[in-house]
């Protein structure tokens, strides 16, 4: 079974334009999927209306086989985790904290923790490679170690899918090769289905199963580099002097 | 679920040592705020304009025979109800201002920025400033904040304020517009304060006034009854609204991803924190610094943004700094009593300076 399947989806705003329409998505287990697109294109609003956060236009979204319409917001919490970009980063409070907030959705009302929970936190610690500074100050982190503290919230809650956006902007580039090596390293070697907008468009193609590309004038393209690069899609998303940009890494 | 890979038990206990630290931690400084409460609470009963020995303040307490008979007076009825309304009142504001610093994400908010202090300041200067009500303790020159008028016209004011916000937030997305209405209020109700004092009478002025500076010797044992229900009120809204508050530290979008709804915990909340510090004000008058300062006392000491553990320990050092601030008011061996606001800020800044300045951990990182 999918991870997540949209079916038949339009995305925007109710007043404005449609900002990609009649979309028909997937995720399967394991998938690394990377979301590629101009500034302005609509990533962030088709992953806001994965997320149930914006309501579609039309069409439904499907988590783990289920409509996330007719889940309530604890249960849709427990099937996806997200990191945005409008995240605030509390003060006071450490890295293990922050971490610990994912099991929110599983906890009762005082978020009481069973051994569960602390093996989840745990796990989501090592994996995200944040064990290290558990009792540090979120604010005191790096930007690097503060995201990697992020994603390890998002994967404190296991969720079915992982949905991350730009989660690589702000970083310098050892630290973008890094986290999307986590990336694929979650999808291949866990089985964590990730959805990851992003613009670093080489580091998408070295490690993504499969590309979404939305090009800015409601066009939406997916498949693997190769598919894209084949339909033109890239090029068009990007301008012409695109492919040569692209193909001189993939030469090497 | 994905199911979760066999951790290295190295690892996994690393971090439960880390967690029980934590929360040992966490115990002793429980351990020491419950202490202070009760040291605080006792020494306000003996300390006053006479100073009656801890052992007659207990003897009072328990009903047994005081040395002297004006004793067991003094303190059952009068500086227990007062300890009491401290206590509560102190407890309110810690509570109330942790409630609207997570709320707004503003490290300076308290429980009085939605405009609830200015609503009451609004109803007690209009019948104190505009004339009417309060004539009579106007005369006898004492401290206006018991008077039922006064305390009347301050709940309604409070409440006024606290619909109209309400009204509003249905129309605001976004907390920081409600901040920004809360300010606004503020403002205008100063205005308004100011123009009637401009054209009232000094002695009415004076009364205004003195209701400003805050004062917890005023309550009834009636009000008292009253003034403790609505506070355990607002504490049962800040209980079931910590988890939720928890979440809501990442900002609304992340909250719901962790599956809160938001906006009924934006209400729950604002309801909370309106009715703990529109209680205050209505039976104290606007006492203010506690509700900024607890909260990141709080923080510091116990190194957490958890509010099921930080709602408990600000309502400890809130109690614990408003008997205190009030033992200093009464000014023990002198024949004065001081403001109890400037009591609290004179004293109270300089303790939060102290520490911020100490343990360079009070802000540390924040966005300001």
């Amino acid at each position: 079974m999918n991870r997540l399947d949209a079916v038949d989806l339009t995305i925007g705003h109710k007043a404005g334009r449609r900002l990609a329409s009649a979309l028909n998505l997937h995720v399967g287990e394991g998938e690394l999927v990377c979301l590629l697109g101009p500034n302005g294109s609509g990533k962030s609003t088709l992953l806001r209306t994965l997320l149930g956060l914006v309501a579609p236009l039309s069409g439904h979204v499907l988590v783990g086989g289920e409509a996330a319409s007719a889940l309530d917001v604890r249960a849709l919490a427990k099937r996806i985790a997200a990191v945005l970009t409008d995240r605030e980063i509390p003060y006071a409070m450490t890295a293990r904290e922050l971490v610990a907030l994912g099991r929110i959705p599983h906890t009762n009302w005082m978020n009481q923790f069973g051994d569960e929970d602390e093996s989840a936190i745990a796990w989501a610690m090592q994996s995200a490679g944040v064990t290290a500074f558990s009792d540090r100050w979120v604010t005191d982190l790096s930007d690097g170690e503060r995201q990697k503290v992020l994603l390890a919230r998002a994967l404190a809650q296991q969720p079915l899918l992982l949905i991350l956006d730009e989660p690589t902007a702000y970083l310098d580039l050892p630290r973008r090769v890094e986290m999307m090596g986590l990336f694929a390293r979650l999808a291949h070697e866990h089985g964590q289905s990730l959805v990851v907008s992003t613009h670093d468009l080489d580091l998408a193609m070295r490690h993504a199963d499969r590309l979404w590309l939305m090009d800015g004038n409601g066009s939406f393209y997916q498949g693997t580099t190769d598919d894209l690069l084949e339909q033109g899609a890239l090029r068009r998303a990007f301008g012409p002097a695109f492919d040569d940009y692209v193909r001189v890494p993939r030469l090497s | 679920m994905t199911t979760l890979p066999v951790t290295t038990a190295r690892l996994e206990s690393a971090t439960r040592a880390q967690v029980r630290a934590h929360k040992r931690r966490r115990a002793r400084v429980f351990a020491l705020l419950m202490a202070l409460c009760a040291a605080a609470f006792l020494l306000s009963l003996t300390f006053g304009s006479v100073s009656i020995p801890v052992r007659d303040v207990l003897a009072a307490l328990t009903g047994q025979a005081t040395e002297r008979a004006s004793w067991t007076v003094i303190v059952v009825d009068y500086r227990l109800p007062k300890a009491l309304t401290a206590l509560l009142a102190g407890a309110a504001l810690g509570v109330s201002g942790l409630m609207m610093q997570t709320l707004f994400r503003n490290p300076l908010a308290d429980g009085y920025v939605m405009g609830v202090s200015s609503g009451a300041s609004l109803g007690v200067a209009l019948v104190v400033l505009g004339g009417g009500v309060g004539s009579t303790t106007l005369l006898s020159g004492l401290s206006l904040a018991g008077d039922v008028g006064v305390v009347t016209a301050a709940a309604t004011g409070a409440a006024l304020v606290m619909a109209l916000i309400f009204v509003l937030s249905r129309r605001l997305r976004h907390v920081t517009a409600l901040l920004i209405v809360g300010l606004m209020l503020g403002y205008a109700v100063s205005a308004i304060v100011s123009l009637l004092a401009h054209f009232t009478i000094p002695e009415r002025l004076q009364a205004y006034t003195n209701w400003t500076f805050g004062s917890f010797g005023d309550t009834t044992n009636g009000q008292l009854v009253l003034f403790a229900l609505v506070v355990a009120a607002g504490m049962g809204l800040a209980l079931v609204s910590a988890k939720p508050l928890n979440g809501l530290l990442m900002g609304e979008d992340t909250a719901r991803g962790l599956g809160i709804r938001v906006r009924r915990t934006r209400v729950l909340v604002m309801l909370g924190a309106a009715l703990l510090a529109g209680a205050v004000t209505a039976f104290c008058g606007p006492v203010g610094f506690l509700g900024i300062a607890v909260p990141h006392i709080c923080r510091t000491l116990l190194k957490t943004s958890d509010h099921l553990i930080l709602f408990p320990a600000s309502a400890l050092l809130g109690g614990i700094l408003a008997v205190s601030a009030d033992i200093i008011a009464q000014a023990p061996g002198l024949d004065i009593v001081l403001p109890l606001n400037a009591v609290l800020a004179l004293f109270g800044a300089p303790v939060v300076l102290w520490i911020v300045l100490r343990r360079g951990s009070l802000m540390r990182g924040s966005m300001l």
